[in-house]
């Protein structure tokens, strides 16, 4: 007599075997799509480039009017007129 | 082997594991180690344009002389040994330095051109990785640009106040007061 059972483990790990690769590959072209990992670290090099060149957190482009060499170093003992 | 025990059969799970752990750790650790360097090479080219501007402002016979001596004090920090590796090797590269008058790119509503001196651009492509199956870190690996600044201005050179204290005595001259204008003698001191 035949046993029921054979062969069912192997059905069972290429089913599950399957099932986690199409998992991975589908979270890995999600992140490439997404471009996930451009985003973590080109993203924030775009602020990181404002506070190099300007001192200020933002895109150079916006950090060039924040520029700490616009601030008024006058200064009065009678202070600021109004 | 038994059903049961072929369940239970671990063997190899931890290779596996160990395989896709050690890819992101590695790939994200890279990643840090990147814009560590970044950070320390940005302090360091910081300092050769603050050098560089430095020897910009101060007064010298013109100012073909004045960009001369920024020129030479950039060129001399640049080539140092401990730095030339670093921006030799692709992590990093400096593009030709610019030493100019830089108002025009800023704000008009300043009242003070005080954006004069010394512009290093900058460019990081160590950040730019591509780590397998997430992808990459950017476009590309001229992506990673910023322009290091130091604006100290630039003191007049010595042609330059010659020509504003003889254009001043001219204009004293013209205001018709009875003096020969020939025994006026113009004294310079050590500034404008």
């Amino acid at each position: 007599m035949r046993n029921p059972q054979s062969g069912q483990i192997t059905v069972e790990a290429f089913l599950i075997v399957t099932l986690l690769f199409s998992t991975v590959f589908a979270g890995t072209r999600l992140i490439r799509d997404q471009q996930l990992l451009s985003r973590l670290v080109q993203g924030p090099w775009q602020h990181l480039a404002g506070m190099i060149e300007n001192g200020y957190w933002g895109s150079p482009e916006v950090g060039r009017a924040k520029h700490p060499n616009h601030a008024s170093r006058h200064g009065s003992p009678e202070g600021d007129r109004p | 082997m038994s059903l049961k025990r072929t369940l239970q059969n671990e063997r190899g799970i931890l290779t596996l594991d160990f395989v896709f752990a050690s890819m992101l750790v590695f790939g994200f650790s890279a990643i840090l180690f990147s814009f560590a360097m970044t950070f320390s090479i940005v302090e360091v080219v910081q300092y050769i344009s603050f050098a560089s501007a430095r020897n910009y402002s101060l007064a010298h016979l013109n100012s073909d002389k004045q960009k001369e001596r920024a020129q030479q004090k950039f060129d001399e920090l640049s080539t140092n040994p401990v730095l030339t590796p670093m921006i030799t090797n692709g992590w990093f590269s400096l593009l030709p330095v610019q030493i100019s008058d830089f108002n025009d790119e800023y704000s008009p509503s300043t009242d003070s051109d005080i954006f004069v001196g010394v512009r290093i651009p900058f460019s990081a492509p160590i950040l730019y990785k591509r780590i397998p199956l997430i992808g990459t870190t950017g476009n590309s690996p001229d992506g990673f640009q910023a322009n290091i600044n130091s604006f100290l201005a630039r003191e007049p050179t010595f042609i330059e106040c010659r020509d504003f204290i003889e254009q001043r005595a001219a204009q004293l001259n013209s205001l018709g007061y009875d003096f020969d204008p020939s025994s006026v003698r113009i004294m310079m001191d050590n500034g404008c």
